[in-house]
């Protein structure tokens, strides 16, 4: 194994080859920025390109594209509001308001650091596991995947404001957004549902332009009614020591940010729970690592633990992803379904020979996560500075471009002005949540997981009646998804009985 | 006032830039322009769009570049739907059709606003067979084998509509076949997931699919229907497994698609010398090395159909009885 | 008025999921499931906090996890204008797509917006606007390649 690391080492420094990563990191740089056009859609713009490739090349450039992407949406998320990657709206919740009080900088460093310690994580998963990954996924069966889709749903309790209505308003969300995802065809009889009669619906509603419209338009009309640059009227921060001090904030946290790396590669790992669900399961996680409820208060409002888990798990997730992919040709993402095709055009087949006869290929993969992470890094370290001085540019002159990124964006999901009316309609939704301080996050993981949950069910049901609930992974599962639900409370608990023995 | 002047300018300015189109006539009607290659998704008639759009222009006087454009929607139909009407008439525009589509206009679904008749054909990358496998570690190495143990198998579907769903339930429903049908699975690549895990007994599928999976040892293939696929010639078709003469029809209608395979069109109403050459420039395509090069690295059978067979086949499914169609609406839906 | 706002978004809420929820009794068992699983609940639980709006404490005492910062020092009825205005801004913006197309709109969006909303100085506008369209056109069109349809009033001039 040690040779075969070694080797497709070699193999990723060739000048060509190294080259093309650059080209494709380039790309996914730009594109990164631009919500709605993921690395997927760019990818599968490229494809045409590859066919003269040799593989480790085509690969080199695809990864290198891929893997920059979920790095730069964190940047839009940040400094706009806007996720430019459907796996980093979770970072628009902290990071945000970090831009907001003058923080830009700090925010931005903590979530590139934390995506590259995250990428590496993924990485090194990803080269160690390969030849034991097999029976690992295959032991999770579509019961298991069920149980792991409830457990992501309990997370709605930690992502809900505390006290009953809080809760009550974020279980009211999360069961609509599940309700929101049944719109579309429905798998085990074919039957259409709330289709409305348009064929726009027939897929269910896009989650682009639903996520966009639900997160960044708010934040623009907030923005427009404050009438000021994005950082307000606060005072320049120093931008060097901003940045500088976001790398520290990783490291501050670190194993807060080694444990939502964990969860990202684990959830990437599970075909089918994708970066949507990953990211917002360690937010949850970051939030639950609050000492408290006063602790727990500072979420939302800019607490850098917010920016540093999604960062790290949206960029760890990308490792997890390529396992199921390589090792099983079952993409574990839209892009990572791309790629599945570039295998095929590459003559490769997923599968026990790319942990035997192509190990280098395999291999060559890890790598160009590892470099194409480090290099992008180190170029936005370089740049955020400038980055964040956007955040002091009078509203009015952002206000249309960022209104252009969005609507441009979400357009590229289906490519039809019905995206746009979609964004528009969410976002006046959007808007009237915030107002009346309904929570947003529930219901995007609701949307998210809703089809999975469904679609598991289902076939477990089909296929084992209700054996499958006996079966011990479930039951751990369920087990573990009870804890989730219980842990704010048990931390509430835990915390007034130790002041109530204060007191004595 | 100034400001209106101003936006009087730019929109003057924009509309001369897009009015100004290439007005040329000398130069070959596809000099310096570019084609456009609608595809409803992915999988093999994606890739195969791929490989023409790679080589297509060559043949064609002007040397136009091509773009492959995806246009998901309604499994197929939305792209159908474009060409059809909403694409210019100029030889622009080509379709990759997915057969399955012939379908949907045979169970006159709404959606549908397209008559395939009416496409102007250019030719087909061929057909991909459709096959139905078991997992190897089962113990039955043929159709009959299986069929006469009594035993019950369940095949994973991604629902009704789809080549998994459908073929095993018209073996189920025609020839005798124990199978329990299990849908929902997001994607091919989960059912295979779920047959390696023994989630699942059988998995139907185009047959370049199969043959991967089949390579790897994960399956064995056994039953196919009626487009042969090199290297599962010989395996029995369902048409024949049928023990009457309605399922035979029903296998028949539903293995049609699998006959016209990847077939490209242009916008009714495009100009018929515009037609003619375009498909000389297919079947000259269809013959380039470099062409079938890349097809064979991708694994995706390329045997070319000319317009007419494709146009006869097309005719074939299209026009049924309405008799059939009563009755294949109890077995077959449209779907993906 | 801000209670009124607040009553009817948990009313419309619920005029929602009743609706999916009669939608869905017409369907056949498995199709249904999902959506009365969630939906009843729902119901249940728009309903109670549309009780506990009515009759309960006033915002203040909530410990809501709202996660915007609306500002509080910009007047109500400043702020209801400004959003007013934005919306009809993006709601125009998508007309104006709808009837130009992308590549026309996107200048004129930006210039007119830049226009009435800043004083920046003339040239800044323009080249702003050009520097989106060229944006848009490099990166999207050329590119990328994704197809944009034409306006409507260019199709129905017959230049799209």
């Amino acid at each position: 194994m040690l040779d075969a690391l070694a080797e497709s080492l070699f193999l990723i420094l060739q000048l060509k080859t190294f080259m093309l990563m650059m080209l494709g990191m380039g790309l996914g740089f730009s594109v990164g920025l631009l919500p709605g056009i993921g690395g997927g859609a760019t990818m599968a713009l490229m494809m045409p390109f590859i066919f003269h490739m040799t593989p480790v090349e085509a690969f080199a450039f695809l990864l290198g594209m891929h893997s920059v992407v979920a790095t730069t949406g964190d940047i839009t998320s940040v400094l706009f509001g806007v996720p430019g990657e459907g796996a980093c709206a979770a970072t628009v919740l902290d990071g945000h308001p970090m831009a907001k009080r003058g923080q830009a900088g700090r925010a931005l460093g903590a979530a590139l650091m934390s995506s590259l310690v995250g990428a590496l994580i993924g990485a090194a998963v990803l080269a160690v596991s390969i030849p034991v990954v097999r029976p690992l996924v295959l032991s999770f069966g579509s019961p298991e995947l069920f149980m792991v889709t409830m457990m992501g749903i309990a997370c709605i309790t930690s992502l809900s404001g505390l006290g009953a209505r809080g809760q009550l308003r974020g279980f009211s969300m999360g069961l609509f957004g599940l309700l929101l995802s049944t719109i579309g065809t429905e798998r085990q009889s074919g039957m259409l549902r709330f289709d409305m009669g348009l064929m726009y619906l027939w897929e269910g509603l896009d989650l682009v332009p639903f996520m966009v419209g639900i997160f960044a338009v708010p934040e623009i009309v907030n923005l427009a009614v404050r009438g000021t640059a994005i950082a307000g009227e606060r005072p320049n921060e120093r931008l060097r020591s901003g940045v500088l001090e976001g790398i520290k904030d990783t490291f501050r946290h670190f194993w807060l940010v080694v444990r939502c790396s964990a969860i990202g590669v684990l959830v990437g790992i599970l075909p089918g729970a994708g970066g949507g669900v990953a990211q917002w399961m360690a937010y949850a996680h970051a939030v639950q690592s609050a000492t408290d409820a006063t602790d727990r208060e500072r979420f939302g409002k800019g607490d850098v633990r917010g920016v540093l888990g999604p960062g790290a798990c949206n960029n760890s997730k990308e490792g997890g992803d390529l396992i199921p992919t390589v090792a099983f040709g079952v993409p574990g993402s839209g892009a990572t379904a791309i790629l599945l095709g570039a295998f095929i055009i590459m003559g490769l087949t997923p599968g026990p020979d790319m942990l035997t006869k192509h190990l280098s290929v395999t291999y060559s993969m890890v790598w160009t996560l590892v470099i194409a992470n480090i290099i992008t890094v180190a170029l936005c370290l370089m740049t955020l500075n400038h980055l964040a001085r956007l955040t002091y540019v009078r509203g009015g002159l952002i206000i249309p471009f960022v209104l252009l990124l969005i609507f441009l964006g979400s357009y590229t999901a289906n490519k039809s002005i019905a995206d746009l009316l979609v964004t528009a309609g969410c976002g006046l939704f959007g808007y009237f949540m915030m107002r009346f301080g309904w929570p947003r996050a529930p219901l995007v993981l609701g949307f998210v997981l809703g089809k999975l949950a469904e679609t598991y069910l289902f076939i477990s049901i089909a296929r084992y009646g209700f054996e499958w609930l006996a079966r011990p992974m479930v039951i751990v599962l369920f087990l573990l998804t009870l804890f989730v639900i219980a842990l704010p409370y048990l931390q509430d608990r835990r915390k007034r009985r130790r002041r109530s023995t204060h007191a004595d | 006032m100034k400001r209106l002047l101003v936006i009087g300018m730019l929109v003057a300015l924009a509309t001369l830039t897009i009015g100004a189109g290439p007005a040329s006539a000398q130069a070959p009607f596809y000099q310096g322009k570019t084609m456009t290659i609608a595809v409803g998704g992915g999988g093999a008639i994606d890739v195969s769009a791929r490989i023409i759009a790679n080589h297509l222009g060559k043949y064609i006087p002007g040397k136009p570049g091509i773009i492959v454009q995806t246009m998901p929607g309604g499994a197929h139909l939305l792209a159908t739907n474009h060409a059809f009407s909403v694409a210019k008439p100029d030889g622009l525009t080509l379709l990759a059709l997915n057969s399955a589509v012939g379908i949907a206009q045979l169970m006159k679904v709404e959606a549908v606003r397209f008559d395939l008749r009416k496409f102007g054909w250019l030719g087909s990358t061929g057909g991909d067979g459709v096959v139905v496998a078991i997992r190897t570690d089962l113990p039955y190495k043929t159709f009959d084998e299986f069929r006469k143990s009594g035993k019950e198998l369940v095949a994973g579907t991604t629902g009704p509509g789809s080549n998994a769903h459908d073929i095993p339930l018209l073996l189920s429903e025609f020839a005798g076949a124990k199978f329990r049908l299990v849908s929902g699975y997001p994607a091919n690549s989960d059912i295979l997931l779920a047959l390696e895990r023994k989630e699942v007994d059988i998995w139907t599928a185009t047959a370049t699919s199969v043959k991967l999976a089949v390579d790897r040892g994960s399956v064995r293939a056994i039953v196919r229907n009626r487009v042969p696929y090199p290297g599962f010639e010989y395996l029995p078709v369902d048409e024949d497994l049928a023990t009457g003469a309605l399922g035979k029809t029903i296998m028949g209608v539903r293995s049609a698609p699998s006959a016209i395979g990847r077939a490209f069109a242009v916008t009714p109403g495009t100009p018929v010398d515009r037609v003619k050459m375009l498909q000389e420039a297919f079947a000259q395509a269809m013959k380039d090395p470099e062409l079938l090069a890349e097809a064979a690295k991708a694994k995706v059978p390329f045997d070319y159909l000319s317009p007419e067979t494709v146009a006869k086949n097309i005719a074939a499914l299209v026009d049924q009885p309405p008799e059939i169609q009563k009755e294949m609406v109890k077995y077959i839906r449209f779907g993906k | 008025m801000r209670i009124n706002g607040r009553i009817a978004f948990s009313l419309l809420l619920i005029a929602m999921t009743a609706i999916a929820i009669v939608m869905a009794l017409q369907w056949s068992f498995k199709a249904a499931f999902f959506p009365l699983v969630t939906a009843v609940p729902l119901l249940i639980l728009a309903t109670a906090q549309l009780m506990v709006d009515l009759i309960g404490r006033s915002p203040a005492e909530e410990n809501t996890r709202s996660d915007l910062d609306f500002t509080a020092d910009i007047s109500p009825e400043i702020a209801r204008r400004r959003t007013v205005a934005i919306f009809a801004w993006i709601a125009g913006f998508i007309l104006l797509v709808f009837l130009l197309g992308f590549s026309l709109a996107i200048p004129i969006f930006v210039l007119t917006y830049l226009a009435s909303q800043t004083d920046a100085g003339w040239w800044l506008k323009i080249a702003l606007a050009a520097a989106a369209w060229g944006c848009f056109y490099g990166l999207f069109d050329r590119l990328l390649h994704l197809p944009f349809e034409a306006g409507r009033i260019q199709t129905w001039m017959g230049w799209g």
